[in-house]
């Protein structure tokens, strides 16, 4: 056989897939050809360093929060929702959610996905779409605080990593992303003095959560443009 | 109330947990999460978080994707927990569903057919000095992510996760011949990059 068959078959011969006959011819091969047993000894060394990685790589930051807060804005069923009787809470609560919730989606996000192509725009576009799920969902407040929490860290990272990377930003870009956080953090302090006013009203809190959620999407995506 | 909980002994094939005061076994933590406790799910999450990012970053080499996708290995492992039985280790099923969604993911960019150039056009991997024995890991793992897609998947399904290439080509939808050249190119690029 040839040094290049020899060496089309060194794989084969690691991981004990050959017929006995041409093993052993291989293996005279090697012991004859300097070059080929060079190769293999590389291709020894090279299994050798990749064993020895290690089995575990952990994330930067903790991405648990977001994954509890997905789970939470989806595992309560409705019915839950209908059997707990309604705490009594002002009207406007209601309203001032609604408008808050029609100025911060109607803000033209599309602008900030230029240069992307159309298929990784309306991705990013699909995620910015209002979180339905909210209006069905309940969960305890201990779920929700304990969400909000770990989002708030989250969130904390974000920033910080956003501020690291202004400079290299687009200066359009620049412009387009902070009317988004800033018509986002309207939201969320309007949201929080709701929940002065009614500090046990879930809706308001998965509001308040889900909008902690969406700046942080939009700040994954500048992120990494 | 946040499940106060740690990892007392992991061992891959036994690992052992402390959960809200109480000694739990893996298999405790899974029944506890198909009935909903989110706390058992955590400290699931916990142990397996390295394996499963690990996982993405090796398929994906890109740590912000690797991010969002270990997210989706675990909240797809949450809606799917139902369907877990205990035939297999939940380390195993995890890990494949995590797979799973990383390949769907490859698949959804185009990233799975793409041809991609040869790992020595890269001007990190041509820039790169021989190098000391303790760096070594570090420029292997650069290696990897340097590879071709297809290459690197195959690569890291294989010989970093001890998949068989019948198992690949059932994930991936490649046949097994098609695996094989996949690693044969991998190792070859790799021992290529390494040798520089």
């Amino acid at each position: 056989m040839s040094c290049d068959r020899i060496r089309d078959l060194l794989d084969d011969l690691l991981a004990g897939e050959l017929a006995s006959e041409v093993s052993q011819e291989v293996q005279e091969h090697l012991g004859r050809c300097l070059s080929c047993r060079r190769e293999f000894k590389e291709l020894q060394e090279l299994l050798q360093q990749t064993a020895e990685l290690p089995t575990e790589i952990f994330p930067e930051r903790d991405l648990w929060p977001e994954i509890e807060m997905r789970i939470a804005s989806a595992r309560w069923p409705a019915e839950q929702e209908r059997a707990r009787p309604e705490p009594s809470r002002p009207w406007w609560l209601y309203l001032a959610a609604a408008v808050l919730a029609l100025a911060v989606f109607s803000v033209p996000l599309s602008r900030w996905w230029i240069g992307q192509s159309a298929n990784e725009a309306q991705q990013a576009r699909s995620q910015t779409q209002p979180v339905v799920l909210v209006a069905e969902t309940t969960g305890s407040e201990a779920d929700i605080a304990r969400s909000q929490d770990g989002v708030l860290h989250a969130r904390k990272d974000l920033l910080e990593m956003l501020e690291r990377r202004r400079d290299e930003m687009d200066p359009e870009v620049l412009v387009v992303v902070e009317e988004n956080m800033r018509l986002l953090d309207e939201a969320i302090g309007q949201l929080h003095l709701a929940l002065e006013e009614d500090p046990g009203n879930r809706r308001l809190h998965l509001l308040l959560a889900t909008r902690y959620q969406q700046e942080m999407n939009l700040v994954k995506r500048v992120i990494r443009v | 109330m946040r499940a106060e909980s740690a990892i007392i002994c992991f061992d891959e094939l036994f690992p052992v947990f402390l959960l809200d005061g109480h000694v739990s076994t893996e298999s405790d933590l899974v029944s506890r999460a198909q009935g909903g406790d989110l706390g058992a799910f955590e400290t699931l999450y916990r142990s397996h978080q390295g394996r499963i990012y690990g996982l993405c970053l090796r398929m994906v080499a890109d740590p912000h994707r690797a991010e969002d996708l270990t997210q989706e290995a675990f909240i797809r492992a949450w809606e799917k927990l139902a369907q877990f039985r205990a035939e297999s280790a939940f380390a195993t099923w995890l890990h494949r569903l995590a797979v799973n969604v990383v390949l769907g993911d490859l698949r959804s960019r185009g990233r799975w057919s793409s041809q991609q150039v040869e790992i020595a056009d890269s001007p990190a991997l041509e820039s790169a000095a021989t190098p000391p024995r303790s760096t070594r890991k570090v420029d292997l793992e650069r290696a990897i992510a340097e590879l071709p897609p297809q290459a690197r998947t195959v690569f890291v399904l294989f010989d970093v996760e001890g998949y068989r290439h019948g198992e690949i080509a059932q994930m991936t939808g490649i046949s097994e011949g098609t695996s094989k050249a996949h690693l044969h190119r991998a190792r070859r690029l790799l021992r290529k990059a390494l040798s520089k």
